[in-house]
């Protein structure tokens, strides 16, 4: 009756080792009893920036702020999310504040209408890094379609000016306090659609900025809209956001999957036979880095000649974070050889 | 074939016994995972925190003060909190400003007149004091400077006088319960006018609430509040509020426990002028330094950089007028420089900021004197303490004539807030010398 | 990290011990289709077969005078809508199986066309008023055309909260059903304070709106606290969302519905008069002093004699009059009460029968 009871044992190890266990996989600020979410605040109010417009240049002596608001860093290398309603298309004169007081200027690179999304990316994100640190704190993406009812989130930004004049990140606390389908617009917001709704205050100069769940990842853009029934915060739900936002982020993806590599540019193939032109390379990431430029046309990689996008992606899908690798191009009609070693999820 | 046999036989048993375990392990599955999930469920940590609210709220809710300030044709209401068990009680500037006498409320109803031991309008606090009572319940002050943005805090106060008045019948009297309302710290060190270094919460705080306070889990008051933002209507809170931190508070305690009933002043470095905004991570640049003032003094050079002050850093101008804002004049306050690529510690002596104030309206003398008639003498003020009374006439001030009121405008703006001067009074046959501590405006 | 196929039966079952053990740790963590068992979100889903969705057809609604408006009312489009009644859904609360809903008086204010309700199950059924009771915001409705929502085996009676449960700090939620009556929304918030109304009420932080104003406030046990009112453009002063919420208690609540199942409004139950004349508090917290006892008053009957100071009243202490008159409000005409005063050296107790108020001309 040996293998039974030993068996038993090991089964009584697991459930007890399982308790243990469960309690770890909390993270900090879940556990009980929750004094507060200065933790939360702690990790990623780094990654929630303030905007603002200006008439003229920041340097220019005559130049005042037009209009502020809030936006989220999304990758280590200065995009940052906003909204229209603080960035509308055509704007000139951004500039995002950072933590520490930190100021960069910022270009509008897209703005998607339909979801109230208005990308930007810092002209020169070192700039604006802290002493002693290579790369932007950011914040990851997370489900507003794994949201339920009564949920604690968060709202994080400029409430007032707070961040251009005080360098204080705001948050306010609540919880995910239903979904609501908006149908008309106010106040500067176009958006009209599903909306998350929490009973976290959203005053003006927050709208830009994120809706975080408990674990710090963004679950929405808090927008100016709002149902005239409950006169909450209201923000556009992450999930419908992602594939509008990737593409940018698209040398770093948080749909990754642990190992895999990123280099850092986007490849356009043309019709006329087999040339493959590098059509944008992500300031700050490694093929930067090395280098490499809009423009060049894609010969090899590793040694192997590459004939088509889908051939060099095949190509790339075997190489792994850490990997020093070889892209052959030519620029301007001559061969050039760069090499870099490819960076993975962070 | 027979070891096959064998095996398969014992294959078999054990095989069997570990469907055992393996049918029982996944019937108890979900025992673990429902244990956890209840052990780590939401609302298993929601009602540790609401044991922890309730001891807060039980503790804390005897100390509260319901004020009234009587104004003459009707009453100031606000909140406010004892702060020592012979009653001294804290409460906003604002909520008494302008009041011939303040009456307290306390739990169960109980009532007591109060005198106001010293003000502070610049900062928005008052000190009071509860007469006729011993022992009173009271808050501690905690840490201010301790506090960060996502810490819960809990507010005590009396919105839309729900608490004082009665706002459903009007024949109905209130029960003098005060409202507890709950969130968090969404920011600190803010700065505007009047609340220069103000801590920032989400919790709902209203018109009623000015003056109660802002309380951590455990029980101890950082702030008093006593202002908000506004979004779509008027006077309703939207999630933005702002508190006075206790640590400004402390710092001016035994000014306004010595002030009988007058201003404290807060304090400025004299003759300093800074940029707006430290460049590159640096320091805020001094960008002036008057010949001759305080700043001077105390060793100060155009193009030193400010790296802190008072021991916090400082960055941009708002911050700087922030941590200023929390020190009163006469205090000392050390600063921080970077010159030539070396630090300095410096000591600036803090002086009362804003013109010197004396606090009666003129009015034209009657009769042979020369002088400047005193038609009436504002409330609080430097005149009222001194003594100076409605008829007086002003005929000298230090040692020199005045025959106008344009003489004690002139003589006046050569003085600071602070500054002790000699008036002679003319008052019916009588002639008084009176030394009057000027006010600041 | 399963077995694979073609390996000997006997590594199969070695591995399969390990794999359901595997299964056990990687079950995922909030998932959302199914609330999870102990979340906020299973605590309100607890509640929906009770919180409904009504629809109001008016000719006509109550208006603010513009002159109790900010900025007279002429402020930015959206401060100006703030106080207007918006159009979709309320809430409210069922009651019993007869199809008898609770909801905010406020709800069903202004000249009323039609109300239709929505039940939990999408079914909408029109429903009339059957009384009112303004002191309390309530307003009873009972679903026209007979019937009932549900078998007797079937229906549940909603879990009413004890009167003793609810106190300041308490977590609290307010659900709803506006605008969008499929899936209900959540407030969260405290209990602000306890004894509001007369003690008929509870005052919460949690941010009321048009939105869930007329649904159930539940605590943490999942039990009903009391119905969310006083909220709307009539009320004014405090808004929306400002942290300022009310809700009639479950218990009274439970001493009204009687009365308003047989279709008879509530009205403000008559003022208890003890009788005596005092001062409001000025003095010191020694009590109340009767300057003039009412005659015929119960405090006459009771033999109180002016100059004489009261206080304790039915076991509480009495530090001044105005402490006096609200624990004399929060009794009944008709409740029997004893109280204590200091007449010149001695205490005495005196007992009575709490009069009506008499009435002002």
């Amino acid at each position: 009756m040996r293998a039974p009871a030993s068996t038993f044992s090991v089964f009584l190890l697991v459930l007890s080792g399982f308790f243990a266990v469960a309690d770890q996989q909390l993270p900090a600020d879940e556990q009980r009893p929750p004094a507060g979410y200065s933790g939360l605040y702690t990790r990623i109010s780094r990654a929630v920036v303030g905007i603002t417009r200006r008439d003229y240049p920041r340097e220019r002596a005559r130049s005042i702020i037009t209009h502020y608001g809030t936006g989220t860093l999304l990758d280590p290398v200065g995009l940052v999310l906003t909204s229209p309603t603080v960035v509308p298309e055509g704007s000139r004169n951004i500039d995002v504040y950072l933590h520490g007081g930190r100021v960069a200027a910022a270009m509008l690179i897209k703005v998607y209408p339909e979801k109230e999304i208005s990308l930007l990316q810092l002209k020169d994100f070192r700039r604006a890094l802290p002493p002693g640190q290579e790369r932007l704190e950011y914040l990851r993406l997370g489900s507003s379609g794994s949201l339920a009812l009564g949920d604690p989130v968060f709202s994080l930004g400029n409430a007032f000016g707070s961040i251009q004049t005080d360098d204080q990140v705001a948050m306010a606390a609540g919880v995910l306090s239903g979904v609501v389908e908006l149908k008309e617009k106010h106040l500067e917001s176009t958006y009209t659609g599903p909306a998350l709704e929490s009973t976290a205050a959203l005053n003006n100069g927050m709208d830009g900025g994120p809706l975080v769940d408990s674990r710090g990842r963004m679950v929405g853009l808090l927008i100016l809209n709002f149902s005239r029934q409950r006169w909450l915060g209201t923000a556009v739900p992450i999930d419908g956001m992602k594939r509008l936002i990737q593409p940018h982020r698209s040398w770093f993806d948080d749909s990754l999957e642990d190992g895999a590599p990123l280099a850092g540019l986007e490849l356009m193939g043309s019709h006329e036979g087999g040339r493959i032109t590098i059509l944008k390379v992500n300031p700050g990431g490694p093929a930067a880095e090395a280098g490499l430029r809009q423009g060049d046309i894609l010969k090899s990689f590793n040694d192997e000649k590459v004939e088509s996008v889908a051939g060099f992606r095949k190509l790339f899908k075997d190489s792994r974070p850490g990997q020093e690798v070889r892209f052959g191009v030519v620029r301007d009609k001559t061969a050039l050889s760069l090499e870099l070693t490819l960076w993975g999820r962070f | 074939m027979k070891k096959f046999t064998r095996s398969k036989f014992n294959v078999q048993a054990r095989s069997s016994r570990r469907l055992y375990c393996l049918l029982a392990l996944l019937v108890l599955a979900p025992c673990p995972r429902v244990c956890a999930d209840a052990a780590s469920s939401q609302i298993a940590a929601l009602r540790e925190l609401e044991t922890r609210i309730k001891t807060v709220v039980a503790a804390c809710k005897p100390a509260f003060v319901f004020i009234k300030g009587d104004q003459g044709g009707g009453y100031s209401s606000g909140s406010g909190f004892c702060i020592s068990p012979d009653g001294y009680v804290l409460t906003n500037d604002h909520v008494i400003a302008g009041a011939r006498s303040v009456q307290a409320y306390m739990a169960g109803g109980r009532f007591f007149k109060t005198t106001v031991v010293g003000r502070d309008p610049g900062g928005d606090v008052a000190l009071l004091k509860l007469q006729g009572g011993k022992f009173f319940p009271f808050l501690e002050l905690g840490d201010s400077q301790a506090l960060r943005p996502g810490q819960r805090v809990l507010a005590l106060g009396d919105p839309f006088l729900t608490g004082s008045e009665s706002i459903f019948d009007p024949g109905a009297p209130a029960n003098f319960e005060p409202a507890v309302s709950m969130g968090i710290v969404s920011a600190v060190h803010r700065y505007s006018e009047t609340y220069n270094d103000a801590i920032q919460v989400d919790l709902a705080v209203n018109r009623g609430n000015s003056g109660g306070p802002l309380i951590t889990l455990d029980g101890k008051a950082v702030g008093i509040n006593g202002k908000i933002e506004t979004r779509f209507a008027l006077g309703i809170n939207t999630g933005v509020g702002y508190a006075v931190p206790s640590n400004q508070i402390a710092r001016f305690m035994k000014y306004l426990k010595s002030a009988e009933g007058g201003v404290v002043l807060h304090g400025k470095i004299e003759g300093l002028i800074v940029g707006e905004r430290a460049d590159e991570k640096s320091g805020l640049p001094v960008t002036g330094v008057r010949q001759g003032s305080p700043a001077a003094a105390s060793g100060f050079k155009v193009g030193d950089l400010l790296g802190s002050l008072g021991g916090l850093p400082v960055r941009t101008r708002s911050r700087y007028m922030g941590i200023l804002g929390t020190y009163p004049a006469g205090e000392s306050i050390g600063a921080e420089v970077l010159r030539a690529g070396g630090k300095l510690e410096l000591e600036a002596v803090l002086v009362a900021g804003g013109k010197a104030h004396l606090g009666i309206k003129p009015r034209v003398v009657s009769g042979d004197i020369e002088g400047v008639g005193v038609g009436t003498v504002e409330r609080s003020t430097s005149a009222q303490r001194a003594g100076i009374k409605e008829g007086d006439v002003i005929t000298m001030f230090d040692g020199e004539a005045v025959a106008s009121s344009t003489d004690l405008k002139r003589l006046m703006n050569r003085r600071r807030p602070g500054d002790t001067v000699v008036l002679r009074i003319s008052r019916s046959d009588k002639v008084l010398e009176l030394e009057v501590t000027l006010g600041g405006k | 990290m399963a077995g694979g196929a073609g390996l000997p039966g006997h590594s199969k079952q070695r591995l399969l011990f390990p794999f359901a053990l595997s299964l056990v740790f990687l079950q995922p963590h909030g998932s959302l289709v199914a609330s999870e068992a102990g979340s906020v979100s299973a605590l309100a889903a607890s509640l929906e077969d009770w919180v409904v969705a009504i629809k109001v057809n008016r000719s006509k609604d109550i208006q603010i005078p513009r002159s109790q408006l900010p900025f007279n009312g002429r402020g930015s489009a959206e401060s100006q809508s703030y106080y207007k009644r918006p159009e979709g859904y309320v809430t409210g609360f069922l009651v019993d199986r007869h199809g008898h809903v609770l909801t905010s008086n406020y709800n069903l204010l202004g000249t009323i066309k039609s109300v239709t309700v929505r039940l939990p199950s999408g079914k909408e059924r029109a429903a009339t008023v059957v009384a009112r009771d303004p002191l309390d915001d309530l307003a009873l409705l009972r679903l026209s055309g007979g019937g009932e929502v549900a078998t007797k085996a079937q229906w549940r009676e909603p879990p009413w909260a004890e009167a003793s449960s609810a106190a300041a700090g308490s977590l609290v939620f307010a659900l709803g059903r506006g605008p969008s009556p499929e899936r209900m929304n959540l407030s969260e918030g405290i209990i602000s304070a306890v004894g509001r109304n007369s003690s008929r009420a509870v005052q919460i932080d949690a941010k009321l709106n048009y939105g869930n104003v007329g649904g159930p406030l539940v605590d943490l046990d999942g039990k009903v606290v009391g119905i969310c009112g006083f909220v709307g453009h009539v009320y004014h002063q405090w808004g929306l969302n400002s942290g300022i919420g009310f809700a009639t208690t479950s218990e009274t609540i439970r001493r009204i519905l009687p009365r308003l199942l047989e279709g008879k409004d509530v009205k403000p139950p008559p003022r208890p008069f003890l009788g005596i004349q005092s001062e409001p508090a000025g003095g010191g917290n020694d009590g109340a002093p009767v300057i003039e006892v009412v005659p015929g008053s119960s405090a006459a009957s009771a033999g109180v004699k002016s100059k004489d100071v009261i206080i304790r009243f039915n076991g509480e202490e009495v530090p001044n009059f105005t402490r006096l008159r609200f624990l004399i409000f929060s009794r009944k005409v008709g409740d029997e009460v004893e109280f204590v005063v200091r007449r010149g050296e001695k205490e005495i107790t005196l007992k009575g029968v709490l009069g009506k108020f008499p009435e002002r001309r």
